[in-house]
């Protein structure tokens, strides 16, 4: 009798621990596929059959003597494992991304001077921790990472006063002046379009 | 130890563009008063060079979760309607494209 409440006494521990065992995966998407652009022409195509051809972009921003239409997607997917046992925890997560891009630069008399494409893959990281009591944050989101796109906060430096538009940080990676290009990861050299002042 | 859950969030400029006033404006022709009269203040209003741009943006952020006891999986997808206006220097209408992706017309004067 006293063997069997022993045995019951181990499984429900056991199924105490799977319980609180788990794991959770995560998908973020931003903004639509992309349509194909390669009808471009440059030194041909109006800025006009471009916006009949891809639609607004997601962003637009004076470049030079012309200017330029950004559009970008972004996928974000995260996954965190967790196992815990009594006092103790496993846990281990990892991130990854994927953006498609595609900038098309106009001079001012609206024909296309320049189109460039990009795809790509970001390791957002992985992190891991044994011990107790302990949860690995999330990648994308996390204080100290990089907050959520501001769309709502587009154009809102250029209504500022000139010193604190001037003042005001930027972000090496994301931009939050200029044409702010959220998308474009800190490799793809399109920095020369804003300049971040601290 | 198994629930669903899912949040729908609205954010940016009502797209007043999909209530089929666009299909008023013309080209060469509209203002740029006629388009703000009917659309209302843009997302964003932008100069370039001589032509100035009205860009509407609505944003539609959709979270779905779902979990089965150890399991958790959430799906976030944010899609955005868009409308934007192209003005010469003497503010008519140049061009106007309107996103492939809309979102359902919510009339915010009928809330």
């Amino acid at each position: 009798m006293r063997r069997c409440a022993t045995r019951r006494s181990r499984r429900l521990s056991t199924v105490a621990a799977v319980l609180l065992s788990s794991c959770s995966v995560s998908s973020t998407r931003i903004d639509g596929a992309i349509p194909d652009s390669h009808e471009l022409v440059e030194g041909k195509t109006d800025y006009r059959a471009a916006l009949d051809l891809l639609g607004p972009p997601t962003r637009i921003g004076a470049v030079g003597d012309g200017f330029a239409f950004f559009y970008g997607t972004l996928e974000i997917r995260e996954s965190q494992l967790r196992l815990a046992y009594r006092a103790g925890q496993f846990a281990a997560s990892e991130g990854n991304s994927t953006y498609t891009s595609c900038l098309l630069h106009f001079g001012n008399d609206g024909r296309l001077r320049a189109v460039r494409r990009s795809r790509g893959h970001v390791d957002l990281g992985q992190g891991g921790v044994a011990g107790s009591a302990t949860e690995v944050d999330p990648f994308y989101g996390a204080r100290g990472y990089s907050p959520p796109p501001p769309q709502l906060l587009w154009g809102l430096h250029s209504l500022r006063p000139l010193g604190l538009t001037l003042n005001a940080s930027g972000n090496i990676e994301y931009g939050t002046d200029g044409l702010e290009l959220h998308f474009t990861p800190r490799a793809q050299g399109q920095h020369a379009m804003e300049l971040p002042s601290r | 130890m198994t629930s669903c859950s899912y949040a729908n969030r609205r954010a940016g400029a009502a797209n007043m563009w999909r209530s089929g006033t666009t299909q008023d404006f013309e080209i060469g022709t509209t203002t740029l008063q006629q388009v703000l009269n009917q659309l209302g203040p843009p997302s964003q209003l932008i100069q370039l060079g001589d032509r100035t741009a009205l860009y509407y943006m609505l944003e539609s952020t959709r979270t779905r979760a779902v979990t089965l006891v150890v399991y958790s999986h959430t799906e976030t997808n944010v899609d955005y309607d868009r409308a934007v206006f192209f003005f010469d220097k003497d503010l008519v209408l140049e061009h106007r494209s309107l996103s492939f992706e809309a979102l359902p017309f919510e009339d915010p004067r009928q809330r």
